[in-house]
């Protein structure tokens, strides 16, 4: 609450968000990493809801946005800026998948952000309570389609794709360390390279309104007398 | 429900608003005169009519202890259109109103209260706002912003004279609501919102919305914040740079206007008053109200019209607040409220922390009073609380001596712990059993230590003595009026002399446990201690008058422990004239029994040579034969009487005369007077008290052979022998069986006889077969001595002669002395001639062999 304000104040370094259909296990899937708990009965997320997670130095906001269509239109509000999505489609449902595609991926920042793809509800499937609707194989070429960008432009990178459970717990803390990893890792250079031409921009600003040109602010200055 | 955030309070009454409107003595009109639109700064409330009226009222707040009070004086009222006012916004720094009617704008000057006639009128305006955050602006100049029903917006800066045109700004829809921050100005569009920057002309989209289902509003709430209404009734916050920082409200639905009032988002619809908190997002507060038309804040108040009349909302006093919170066992979310508040006032930490610390303490006593009493120690604990608080709760616990008042303000309502159990046995035994857990986990302070120990000590006086005794003896500091009342009300005696000894009054704790001692009076406590523990304090007084005192006590019921007091003193070596041995010893006359046990411990274990004790220890021993013999206890005097020869005998520092002249007054105890003969070196009395008197001839015998071993020479010896043989012959001559030990004597190898005498005294008519063993015992016995005698001298001889011999080749041999022989001591040459030869052959100096 108070702690929330607080730190909502000062600017996160990554903000991440939740997108999927309604009923993939969003929020479940938050509450797993954020709590270790699991309720199967959360209620429907309103809007958005959020949540901060401190890793290692940095501070990382991440937003689970609602599911259901009648939000639609502020999904794209609060994904804006965001440097990393977990798309999430639940594995023995096929629409939810095809949703992402549809639906969830033109909201998403097309640059600069890591677009995770994560298959939950993994404990039905295995336990054969429910069928396999999406293969390993298919979410993995659509996770690798959707981040050409990113998997192009460094080459070493695993395919930002999870089959996970947040009933068990399977893969829920490895997709949040995967995208830590490689947002604020890769980033902090990006970040630092940033502050550095921001502090420059001001710098600029001000000799640009000054009426001595900027290189002789760097001589030693004149004594007055 | 959590506890309330603000108080509604009537500001402007809807009578004295209608006298207002109508005149004092204007008869009531069929027409309803309603308040549309208002606007409020400090004190200044601007109120829009649906008559068209203006009134301007100065609003003063008082406040008393209780609660605020809002009184209203009209400053002047003005028909400016026919229509309802839509809109009415003061602004301050131009001496202007600004009134929205009828979509077209008009400037009322409030100098002249009347409108304006030099500023022209715009026409065609859906809303307008004024700029809330100047930030950089003309301190003079106000930014306004007009939204037109055209597709673009207006800004204008305006003074006291003039309204200055900055620039238009096209929309790619109708506005229908605005709001402005700096140079940001957010939007509602007919189907979405955008913030417009008004230097740059950019927009950006923040989010659509359904213009059919959702009604739209823009409130600013902080510095580059805004609040929107949103899908579903949700009310989401927008930075100007188009992203969100909090999560969204879920709102009421129909809501329509907003205020904020760190950190709460007051919203209004049809029917309700909602106070958010914007931190967590719940919500904290829902008033019932009906006709509502806006909110408008103002400093720390919000202000809320309805049709009819205006209220305020005041918040409620963040302690009370707290209380509230406290009460419903939010004990966290009070503690959070009051750190958010303290935070806001500007306090230092140390204030904060005190605030913090009562909030605590008051949260323990309402968890201590619903019998929580793992919350309420631990809240306590932390708070920090008096602990004289908490006893002060139990009645009777606190001392009438001490100087505790409880605190102002209270901490909790309640008098006495009664008033929470109600009676109720179980639970009050329940409370008193966390009261002793609390008070042991809890460091006291100084000033609370005798106070929390004279609580304790009553709680343990009732409950569990065993823990008393601990706490007596572990620096107790309680009151001392309250701790000998309690402590004789609950008969714990024992811990009552504990008490008085930790308090150095001694004598009153010797005489309590001396009145146990006697069962004068009764403590189950000191019963398994008993004679014992009160020896051993005794014992370690070094108040020797104290001991002296009450060593009687102990004497009487035991002597042998009574005894033990003074003889452990001594072996602990502590100097004191007045328990000396000789004083001591003095002191114990009266108790045999134990002036016995002493006396042996000091000549027996501790081995003082002193005759006096020895003396005395024999005197004692005889005295108690006395008495035994007195009570004719065989037993007894058997074994007493076998201490007493055995002393005799081996002691030899007593007074033998002084015994003897004791013992020689009863025949009784003739054979401690023949020890006593021989001690004294009489062995012929000795001797005839053992033959004539007691017939002992064993003991005689054993007494020569012992007292031969003292002798140093043979002859002595001989005597001593000779001197029993004598008396032995003299009775054999009428006594035949006398012969028998006669001839054992004579016999015996310890004895030492000269056969020559022992011939001449034994009477001619005996037998020589009765005398052979004995004289052919003699005989070898001289053989044997003569013949060892040769030995002897012959060895000598040839000691002598070998002596001879090395003189005689000592004296042949000749040593010649040279200038350079040296001396074979100091290493230096001889200067002289005469020297010295040494017994091992060295040739030296004559002052070297001197040395």
């Amino acid at each position: 609450m108070a702690e929330n304000q607080q730190t909502t104040k000062k600017k996160a370094d990554l903000k991440v968000v939740l997108v999927g259909s309604a009923d993939v296990g969003k929020t479940c899937f938050i509450t797993r990493y954020i709590n270790d708990s699991f309720d199967a009965n959360t209620a429907n997320t309103i809007g958005a809801s959020f949540f901060l997670k401190q890793w290692g130095p940095y501070n990382v906001a991440i937003w689970d946005t609602a599911g259901e269509e009648r939000f639609a239109g502020l999904s794209t509000f609060y994904c804006r800026d965001a440097g990393a999505a977990i798309m999430a489609y639940q594995i023995s449902d096929r629409h939810s998948f095809e949703e992402l595609r549809s639906r969830f991926l033109s909201l998403l920042p097309e640059s600069n952000c890591l677009k995770m793809v994560v298959g939950t509800k993994l404990d039905l499937v295995v336990s054969g309570e429910e069928k396999r609707a999406v293969h390993p194989q298919e979410a993995r070429q659509f996770s690798v389609d959707i981040n050409s960008e990113l998997l192009s432009q460094s080459g070493n990178v695993s395919i930002p794709f999870f089959e996970t459970s947040s009933k068990t717990g399977e893969g829920v803390a490895e997709t949040f360390e995967s995208i830590f990893e490689k947002c604020l890792s890769t980033l902090s250079d990006h970040y630092r390279i940033k502050k550095l031409r921001d502090s420059i921009q001001l710098h600029d600003e001000v000799s640009n309104d000054s009426p001595i040109p900027p290189k002789t602010e760097t001589r030693p200055k004149k004594s007055c007398c | 429900m959590s506890s309330k955030a603000f108080d509604l309070v009537s500001t402007l009454e809807r009578s004295i608003l209608l006298a207002d409107i109508r005149g004092k003595h204007a008869l009531p009109s069929a027409n309803p005169v309603d308040i549309v639109c208002f606007d409020c700064c400090t004190k200044n409330l601007f109120i829009g009519t649906t008559n068209g009226f203006i009134i301007h009222y100065i609003i003063d707040e008082r406040k008393t202890a209780e609660r605020v009070i809002f009184k209203s004086h009209l400053q002047g009222k003005k028909a400016v259109a026919k229509k309802p006012l839509q809109l009415v916004k003061y602004v301050p720094t131009a001496d202007q109103v600004i009134i929205l009617v009828d979509g077209t704008i008009c400037v009322f000057d409030t100098t002249r209260f009347d409108l304006s006639p030099s500023h022209e009128r715009f026409k065609n305006v859906q809303t307008f706002c004024v700029n809330e955050n100047k930030e950089g602006g003309s301190p003079f100049g106000q930014q306004v912003c007009i939204a037109s029903r055209k597709r673009h917006i207006q800004l204008y800066n305006i003074t006291a004279e003039k309204w200055i045109h900055i620039r238009d700004i096209g929309l790619p829809e109708l506005p229908r609501i605005v709001s402005m921050d700096s140079s940001t100005v957010c939007v509602a569009l007919q189907t979405k919102y955008v913030c417009v920057n008004v230097e740059t002309s950019k927009l950006t989209e923040l989010f659509a919305y359904d213009n059919e289902a959702d009604t739209p509003f823009v409130k600013r709430v902080a510095p580059g914040e805004f609040f929107l209404g949103g899908p579903s009734d949700l009310g989401i916050f927008a930075t100007v740079s188009g992203v969100s920082q909090r999560p969204p409200i879920q709102l009421k639905s129909g809501t329509f206007s907003l205020a904020f009032s760190s950190p709460y988002i007051v919203s209004l619809n049809s029917e309700f008053v909602v106070v958010y908190n914007a931190l967590n997002q719940q919500q904290k507060q829902a008033l019932q109200f009906q006709r509502g038309v806006s909110l408008q804040e103002q400093s720390d108040r919000v202000f809320v019209a309805s049709a009819q009349d205006i209220y305020a909302l005041v918040p409620v006093p963040w302690q009370k607040q707290v209380d509230g919170l406290l009460l419903e066992h939010k004990v966290e979310e009070a503690l959070k409220l009051a750190e958010v508040s303290y935070r806001n006032s500007g306090l230092s930490q140390s204030q904060f922390n005190e605030i913090n610390n009562v909030i605590l303490q008051k949260a323990g006593f309402i968890e201590f009073s619903l019998y929580n009493f793992d919350e309420a120690g631990q809240y306590l604990k932390t708070g920090g609380v008096d602990l004289r608080e908490v006893i002060s709760l139990f009645p009777g616990l606190l001392s009438v001596d001490s100087q505790f008042t409880r605190s102002r303000p209270p901490l909790h309502d309640f008098a006495d712990v009664n008033q929470i159990t109600k009676g109720n046995l179980e639970k009050s035994e329940d409370c008193t059993a966390w009261l002793v857990r609390f008070l042991e986990s809890v460091r006291c302070k100084m000033s609370e230590k005798k106070d929390v120990h004279t609580a304790l000590m009553k709680l343990y006086a009732e409950k569990r003595p065993s823990d008393l005794l601990r706490l007596l003896q572990s620096g107790y500091q309680g009151h001392h009026s309250d701790t000998v009342d309690t402590l004789q009300t609950f008969g714990r005696f024992h811990a009552l002399a504990v008490y008085y000894q930790q308090a150095r009054e001694l004598d009153k704790s010797f005489t309590i446990w001396s009145r146990l001692v006697n069962k004068e009076i009764e403590d189950e406590s000191f019963d398994p201690l008993g004679l014992s523990y009160f020896s051993d304090v005794l014992c370690k007084t070094t108040d020797a008058t104290l001991l002296l005192n009450y060593a009687p006590v102990v004497l009487e019921k035991d002597p042998v422990i009574g005894a033990q007091m003074f003889t452990k003193r001594f072996d602990s070596g502590i100097q004191d004239k007045r328990l000396n041995p000789e004083s001591t010893i003095e002191f114990l006359t009266r108790f045999p029994e134990a002036l016995t046990y002493y006396l042996e411990h000091l000549v027996l274990s501790a081995n003082q040579q002193v005759e006096s004790f020895h003396s005395h220890l024999a005197m004692v021993y005889l005295d108690n034969l006395f008495s035994a013999k007195q009570l004719n206890n065989k037993v007894l005097i058997e074994s007493l009487r076998k201490k007493l020869q055995s002393f005799l005998r081996q002691s030899d520092k007593y007074s033998v005369s002084l015994i003897l002249g004791r013992v020689e007054r009863d025949d009784w105890l003739l054979p401690e007077a023949a020890i006593l003969h021989g001690k004294a070196g009489n062995d012929s009395a000795a001797l005839e008290i053992l033959v004539n008197e007691l017939k002992d001839y064993k003991g005689a015998e054993s007494f020569c052979v012992n007292q031969s071993a003292n002798k140093t020479t043979t002859i002595e010896r001989q005597r001593l022998f000779e001197t029993l043989l004598h008396l032995y012959l003299s009775k054999s001559k009428d006594n035949e069986r006398m012969r028998v030990y006669v001839i054992d004597l004579l016999n015996n190898p310890k004895a030492v006889f000269n056969a020559a005498k022992v011939a001449e005294l034994i009477p001619d008519d005996w037998s020589i077969a009765l005398l052979s063993k004995f004289m052919l015992n003699s005989v070898r016995s001289s053989l044997h001595d003569g013949r060892q005698a040769r030995i002897a001298s012959q060895l000598a001889y040839w000691d002598y002669f070998l002596a001879n011999k090395d003189y005689l080749s000592l004296r042949s041999t000749t040593i010649s002395l040279t200038d350079n022989k040296r001396c074979e001591s100091c290493h230096q040459l001889f200067k002289e001639s005469a020297f010295v030869r040494q017994a091992d052959g060295r040739v030296v100096h004559i002052s070297c062999a001197k040395t």
